[in-house]
């Protein structure tokens, strides 16, 4: 194993994912700070584009020592390097232009407030830029990922699914590590509207990785039957393994983290000990993750395996295997199956009941009252995160292939989020006892109300469609 | 069988009370840490 990139391919991979993914992210945080008109979020964002700008150059160069490296290689198509490369130029002259645009604000503003001129042309540039940028990663990852060129005629599984995976696993990962940076720097600001922000991006992407799980056993299906030279399914199991790990790491970070924001409503304040306690949890996640990421580079990364690399050779090492053959013994399917079930029932319930209160039933309830209601909702999509992994494994190629899957994992993700804004909202916070919440909750409302619904229906048909 | 479908019931008896068991608790302690504050 060699965490440590030894080659110009690999140190691509990765810091490339920064102006592009990482950029994503940066800007989603930016709009947050410019709507709710929190100067230190945008200050935070500042400096985030300006990194990111930085990490421009080094993107640049190992993606030029790359092509050199691997030209003449059959594998990687001399047009498509040639294409990803001319794309990849464009995008990141223009996240040098919006760092730059960043830098000249943050110095200009640093004792005063940051104009709105110049706070909207750096989120003009940023939006360009990742319009750029999601050209070139879409070329970029082509160029290596043979499989998503296959006949779909004599695919069992779509490779549509790889395709998701390859793009998705780098949401929570990049995410994540974004989340850490903006989290340990409210540790040390002590600024609670930026431990807010932290707090947030751990709940957000600890959300984003269940379809990115999903996703990924999916892909095990579309590169193995029928198989793929120079894919092998050992090492896949190896990537499961810490996959299913980086599932469960990133749920108790996710949960604690929102447990804190969800205390900080009645409190006022945060508890140090539970800060300290989700910084814990994240940063053993984000090793796991470090490593889940690794293993999953070494499936189909030939460039990047160094000779002395010892990859695994037995498809049926690992735990992952093991549970599927043990949740497929009716002694431990049916039991979890069960408790999906009161999952789905906790979830639901607490749903219909807060989104009706924000529709306008229950007027004499304040907001802050019926908001109680949400960590019996939260606890319930934590029992079905654990349970819904389990019940997949026992079958997932079946459950995987049925039509109402994917928009399963489509509401549940836009379900969960939706959630999200009950708990962060500050315009609701405040909606008193005879008070009509806001329109845009009201939509919020509705939207939570279809998703959930779409996801119970969703998943009730899978036996029988 | 008999003796089978017994084993499955108690499991699931016994998983649920776990899983709804420890979630229950913590909406409890959860309630209570905000409770004590006047909140």
């Amino acid at each position: 194993m060699h965490l440590i990139p030894q080659s110009w391919a690999h140190w691509h991979i990765l810091v490339s994912l920064l102006p592009s993914v990482g950029l994503f992210f940066a800007l989603c945080l930016y709009g947050i700070g410019i709507y709710t008109d929190k100067d230190i979020i945008k200050r935070a964002c500042l400096i985030i584009f300006v990194a990111i700008a930085l990490a421009t150059v080094p993107t640049y160069l190992s993606g030029d020592y790359s092509m050199t490296a691997l030209a003449g290689n059959p594998r990687f198509p001399e047009a498509m390097m040639t294409s990803h490369f001319y794309w990849s130029v464009g995008a990141l002259l223009f996240m040098a232009v919006a760092g730059i645009a960043a830098w000249l604000e943050l110095v200009r503003s640093w004792n005063g407030r940051p104009s709105q001129n110049a706070l909207h042309l750096v989120l003009g540039l940023g939006l360009v830029t990742l319009a750029l940028m999601m050209v070139a990663g879409e070329l970029g990852w082509e160029i290596n990922h043979n499989e998503l060129r296959l006949d779909a005629a004599t695919q069992k599984t779509s490779q549509l699914w790889s395709h998701a995976h390859v793009i998705l696993n780098h949401f929570p990962t990049i995410g994540f590590v974004v989340g850490l940076g903006v989290y340990v720097g409210a540790l040390i600001l002590d600024n609670i509207v930026l431990k807010r922000a932290g707090l947030f991006l751990f709940v957000a992407c600890a959300i984003l990785t269940v379809p990115t799980y999903v996703t990924g056993n999916a892909s095990m299906w579309a590169v193995t039957d029928p198989p793929i030279q120079g894919i092998s399914k050992a090492v896949i199991n190896a990537h499961r393994d810490m996959a299913l790990l980086a599932l469960f790491g990133m749920a108790f970070t996710g949960v604690t983290a929102w447990i804190e924001l969800w205390r900080y409503r009645y409190l006022g304040r945060f508890s140090n000990l539970s800060l300290y306690l989700v910084l814990a949890f994240a940063v053993v996640t984000f090793a796991i993750l470090a490593e889940t990421g690794h293993r999953g580079g070494q499936i189909n990364h030939p460039e990047i395996v160094l000779p002395t690399d010892v990859l695994p050779t037995d498809p049926k090492l690992g735990w992952t295997p093991a549970i599927e053959l043990q949740i497929n013994h009716v002694l431990w399917f049916v039991p979890w199956q069960t408790l999906h079930f009161f999952g789905f029932s906790l979830v639901f319930g607490v749903a219909l009941a807060t989104s009706l209160r924000v529709l306008g039933l229950w007027k004499s309830m304040s907001f802050a009252a019926i908001h109680r209601l949400l960590p019996i909702g939260v606890f319930g999509v934590l029992m079905n995160v654990f349970s819904g992994m389990l019940i997949l494994q026992a079958d997932s190629s079946r459950y995987l292939n049925q039509i109402t899957f994917v928009p399963k994992i489509i509401f549940l993700t836009i379900g969960a989020l939706a959630v999200l804004y009950y708990s962060l909202s500050e315009r609701l916070w405040v909606v008193k006892a005879g008070e009509e919440a806001p329109m845009g909750a009201k939509w919020v409302a509705a939207l939570v109300l279809v998703s959930w619904s779409i996801v119970i229906m969703g998943g009730r048909l899978l036996p029988y469609l | 069988m008999q003796y089978g479908n017994t084993v499955v019931i108690l499991m699931v008896i016994l998983v649920s009370v776990c899983g709804l068991g420890l979630a229950g608790l913590a909406v409890y302690c959860l309630n209570k840490s905000v409770d004590q504050s006047g909140g």
